[in-house]
């Protein structure tokens, strides 16, 4: 039975009209076929009977008229009766009849058919025998008018006429019935024009309802079943207008949370739950719209795997399957939007179930986190970046020794995960020599460096990218192919200061990203500066060394200094002043017992007190010449190479160049000290016959050459042995002056030749001018 | 819904109305317009039955066969034996049939067995009853019930009817009452022989003939009727009866004897018999001899209807 509703449902038109319609003309032509059959039936069996009665009735009433004369053998009788009953009636197809004496009489024209032959004698049927002829049915009747006797009477009757009578009582029913059907559709159309007017006028009102006017109302007040529905559908529309209205508080309110939570930048997205996989956008807001390159009004509909990564869309799934599931919401999940011009988007989300137009829907709520991700990133590779340096900078912050080196190489491979690398260190010279190496047999340095490709960015001071080739140091150092291998190559130190250079490699054709290249940078400057400072260290550490000898050798001056002025002190000013006070003990005696003697005393005494002012000034010059102060710096060198070199008999010869004038006070001092430490060494261990002091006064630096034509020294030894030799020291303590004041200071001497004191110091802007 | 689907119905709907006529099975197939036979076709005869009976010509021919038919279905139901009708034509009387083995048995009149007995030696076996219950029957003389005449002697000079030639009261018997009456066949305008009752009574009644002579219970019919008026009725003769040929062996001829004898035409044998009670004998048969129709013999050659 369903299967016939459900066929019967497909097939037929939706329309209740129409159904109405194919209903009535079923049902009529469904009448006018069971009518017709009937009636066919009715009919045929009524024409039929009414054959067979005739036909009885004819050949038992022709048996009857022809019996007597088919017992007197009255053959032209009997022949007329044949022919005249035959002629007076249509039906009539033949007439046979034979008596017990006579032949068979009949009505053929042309021959009594021998198929015949087989009625007579034949078992008698009271509605006949129904004979298939070529001109159509016909109906055998049979009498035996003579009982007992060799008479038989045969009547055909066609039945033509009736199935002629049939067809066209069949035609004129059928006709009728179609005729009904037409009749019955057009009253069935009006009919249910008539009862679906109001169903349609209410089908009107839904839609205009279903359309938003939600004011409409149907004025049918019939007592009908249709009544009954408009009135329902009014209650309906009455109770609809109040939900709607309290639904659009109720969405004004959730678009207002939606909007409030778009300006503080949450996006959401409605989605429809279709068994959790096949989610359909219903709602999106500004933040979400514009994180995917969108219109919202442009997603509304689509998929939300549109906007989603591939490679999120499993997690996004799995997330929105746990609450098709039951669970109330997700966790906060990570996932990737894909947006409209193909930028990724990474993204917090979290989502919850709801009920939105009466139907399931999932919240999504997102915020963007890509630039927190970026940032992230950002730090994890500063972080690897930092603990790279920090690991390079650890492993190098120590004196500068190969092993120091090698550490820093194999800290700076762990941390760009690779496996071979060496560093090149340059010396003083510019020569180079591979000071550490990893992941290599062998390492030499190709005899073209630093011209090699990887020796330029010693060359340049940049990062070199060298495409290993025969000559490379790689090449010859490890024993896997190096067809299509490639080494960074960074320098280690400032571009004015090469100190060597950081290479390192795959150990297979690979090429290096952005961030190893960078990470490669900075662990080059940090090792560059590691490099330094263990220089710088070293340097220090000699300067210390140097300084503590400086001040050692300073603080054994002093105290030699001391000495002699306590010497000197003691010796003539202690003296002198001792003899003041005996003097003025004498005259305080004299006071009191020989005034007298007072003045003698005194003057006596006044003539020591000068004596000891010249003492004291004598000492005092020696110490700080007042000259250097008053006149300047060539007045106070000459008076102290005249009064040192001249009174040994040394010529002394001056040149002064530029524009001599007054320098600022610290630049006269340091000069003067060091021309005093040179003037003491010349007179000291030189055994000079001459010396020459140049002192050029340029507009920014004053330069001072002091030169003597003694036995020289070795420069390299004295300064290495400075400990051993006070000249060394004092060679070092004039350097040291000259660079406390950013100056240069050359020492030129070689045994036998003489030496040559260079002093150049910067001048500043508020210099002195004579 | 596709334009097929939409038509399924208006072509179930049309179909459904040629389904609607359904015709009957012709029993045979028959052709009439060839295989014809040019020459005069008789058909072949199944007359098997042992014992033929023939018979008198006396009403319609049919009703007279359809008479004896019905008697002969009795008789062969009673008997067990398989009886036949011979219908006597116009070459070969009943007593012809009678005489040459043709038939065994016999419903004739008197004149016939009379003529029978002579010719061959049939014997009768029984006679009818009459609708009185009387073996015996008479004949009578009508005329329209307008007619003038009144006597048999007023009939001379005008025409006279009479049945079959051999029949006893179409012929014999009126002959003897005209006789009495002192008449003669020339005393009649004219005469005619009309071959039975039935036809000597349409006779009257249409005037052909101013008077006819026929069995007295068709008379009494008509006249009861108002179609006809007796003018006479003659004196009881032996009814008709049932003669046997002689070469019908005795037991055979005494089996149908006592067979006749039982036949209750009004009673349990009625429905077997086709309107008895329009024969000589409606309410059956009584035992007959050939001694009791001396007196008609005698009468019969007389009148010429026996060959001396």
């Amino acid at each position: 039975m369903r299967r016939l509703w459900y066929f019967l449902e497909k097939i037929l038109p939706a329309r209740l009209t129409t159904r109405i319609m194919i209903s009535m003309v079923f049902i009529v032509t469904l009448a006018g076929i069971i009518t017709t059959l009937a009636i066919n039936q009715i009919l045929a069996h009524s024409l039929i009977q009414e054959e067979i009665n005739s036909g009885r009735a004819i050949t038992t009433s022709l048996g009857e008229n022809l019996a007597n004369s088919l017992v007197e053998g009255n053959l032209a009788s009997i022949q007329d009766s044949l022919n005249n009953i035959l002629a007076s009636n249509s039906d009539l197809v033949y007439i046979f009849t034979f008596g017990p004496h006579t032949p068979i009489v009949h009505t053929f024209p042309n021959g009594f058919p021998r198929d015949l032959f087989a009625l007579i004698n034949s078992q008698n049927y009271s509605s006949g025998i129904l004979l298939k002829t070529e001109n159509g049915l016909v109906r055998d009747f049979k009498y035996l008018p003579l009982d007992g006797s060799n008479a038989e009477v045969h009547v055909g009757i066609s039945e033509n006429r009736i199935q002629a009578e049939q067809r066209q009582v069949t035609a004129i029913v059928l006709g009728l019935t179609a005729i009904g059907c037409i009749l019955a559709a057009i009253a069935t159309y009006f009919l249910s024009r008539l009862t679906t007017y109001p169903l349609v006028e209410l089908t009107h009102r839904v839609h205009q309802l279903g359309e938003g006017q939600l004011n409409e109302r149907i004025s049918y007040t019939a007592g009908d079943e249709v009544g009954e529905l408009a009135s329902a559908f009014n209650t309906m529309a009455d109770k609809i207008q109040a939900a709607i209205q309290r639904l659009s508080v109720s969405e004004a309110g959730y678009r207002t949370l939606l909007s409030a939570a778009s300006e503080v930048g949450e996006g959401i997205a409605l989605i429809s739950e279709q068994n959790g996989k096949d989610g359909t956008l219903l709602f999106v807001n500004h933040t979400f719209a514009n994180l995917v390159g969108f219109q919202p009004q442009d997603l509304i509909g689509l998929n939300i795997a549109s906007v989603l990564s591939p490679d999120s869309l499993d997690r996004a799934y799995a997330a929105w399957e746990s609450i098709h599931s039951g669970e109330s919401q997700t966790g906060i999940i990570e996932l990737t939007l894909a947006g409209r011009h193909g930028e990724s988007h990474i993204v917090e989300t979290a989502s919850t179930r709801i009920e939105y137009q009466d139907s399931a829907a999932i919240v999504w709520f997102l915020r963007d986190i890509t630039e927190r991700k970026m940032r992230e990133q950002e730090l994890r590779l500063r972080n690897r970046e930092l603990s790279a340096l920090n690991a390079v900078a650890f492993a190098m912050s120590e004196p500068y020794s190969p092993d120091m080196l090698q550490r820093g190489l194999h800290e700076a491979l762990q941390a760009l995960e690779l496996n071979i690398g060496w560093v090149t260190v340059l010396d003083t010279n510019g020569n180079g020599h591979v000071a550490a190496c990893e992941g290599m047999q062998f390492c030499s340095l190709p005899t073209r460096f630093p011209n090699c490709p990887c020796g330029r960015s010693l060359l340049n001071g940049t990062l070199a990218l060298v495409t290993v080739n025969e000559e490379c140091l790689l090449n010859s150092s490890i024993e896997i192919p190096t067809l299509g291998l490639q080494h960074a190559t960074v320098p280690l130190g400032r571009p004015e200061k090469m100190l060597g250079a950081l290479s390192v490699a795959y150990s297979m054709p690979r090429s290096f990203d952005e961030h190893n290249l960078r990470l490669l940078s900075a662990i080059g400057r940090q090792m560059g500066i590691a490099l330094e400072n263990a220089h710088l260290w070293e340097e220090l550490r000699l300067k210390e060394q140097l300084h503590s000898e400086l001040l050692a050798s300073s603080l054994h001056v002093q105290e030699g200094e001391r000495k002699r002025i306590a010497r000197e002190l003691h010796d003539a000013t202690g003296q002198s002043l001792s003899a003041i006070m005996f003097g003025l003990k004498a005259v305080e005696n004299a006071i009191q017992n020989d005034p007298l003697h007072i003045q003698p005393l005194v003057a006596r005494l006044k003539s020591a007190v000068s004596d000891t002012v010249r003492e004291l000034q004598g000492i005092i010059y020696d110490l700080r010449p007042s000259v250097l102060d008053d006149l300047g710096l060539v007045p106070a060198l000459r008076w102290y190479a005249e009064s040192h070199l001249g009174r040994e008999g040394v010529k002394v010869v001056w040149e002064i160049t530029g524009k001599e004038r007054r320098l600022p006070s610290e630049i006269e001092t340091a000069l003067f000290r060091i021309a005093q430490e040179a003037i003491t060494n010349i007179y000291k261990y030189a055994k000079a016959n001459q010396v020459d002091f140049l002192i050029t006064f340029g507009d920014s630096v004053v330069n001072l050459k002091i030169k003597d034509d003694g036995d020289g020294f070795d420069v390299a030894d004295t300064l290495g042995h400075h400990s051993q030799d006070g000249r060394g020291l004092g060679l070092l303590g004039m350097r040291e002056r000259a660079e406390l004041l950013h100056g240069k200071f050359w020492v030129e001497s070689s045994i036998g030749s003489g030496t040559c004191i260079i002093v150049e110091l910067p001048l500043q802007m508020d210099e002195i001018a004579l | 819904m596709s334009m097929s689907r939409r038509s399924l119905p208006f072509i179930a709907w049309l179909s459904v109305f040629f389904l609607v006529a359904c015709g009957a099975k012709p029993d045979l197939v028959v052709n009439l317009s060839e295989n014809l036979e040019q020459d005069v076709v008789w058909p072949k005869i199944n007359n098997s039955a042992d014992w033929q009976i023939a018979f008198d010509p006396r009403l319609e021919p049919k009703d007279d066969v359809r008479q004896v038919a019905s008697l002969a279905g009795w008789l062969e139901k009673q008997s067990g034996l398989s009886f036949g009708v011979y219908i006597p034509t116009a070459n070969i009387s009943v007593v012809d049939s009678i005489c040459t083995g043709k038939a065994a048995f016999a419903v004739v009149g008197t004149v016939s067995y009379l003529q029978a007995h002579q010719q061959c030696d049939a014997h009768i076996l029984v006679r009818g009853l009459n609708a009185e219950g009387s073996d015996t029957y008479r004949a009578a003389i009508i005329v329209a019930p307008d007619s003038p005449l009144q006597t048999i002697t007023d009939l001379k000079g005008h025409s006279f009817a009479f049945g079959a030639i051999n029949s006893t009261q179409g012929n014999l018997i009126p002959r003897l009452m005209l006789e009495h009456a002192g008449l003669t066949l020339e005393d009649f305008r004219n005469y005619i022989y009309t071959g039975s009752h039935a036809a000597t009574a349409n006779a009257v009644t249409s005037h052909h003939v101013d008077a006819g002579a026929l069995q007295d219970t068709l008379a009494m019919a008509l006249a009861k009727r108002g179609l006809v008026r007796i003018l006479a009725l003659s004196e009881p003769y032996p009814s008709s009866g049932i003669i046997v040929a002689p070469n019908v062996p005795a037991t055979i001829s005494s089996l149908i004897q006592e067979t006749l004898l039982k036949l209750d035409p009004t009673g349990k044998d009625a429905s077997a018999l086709y309107e008895w009670w329009r024969t000589e004998m409606p309410l059956g048969f009584v035992r007959a001899s050939d001694e009791e129709y001396e007196d008609l013999r005698k009468i019969a050659l007389i009148i010429g209807i026996l060959s001396p």
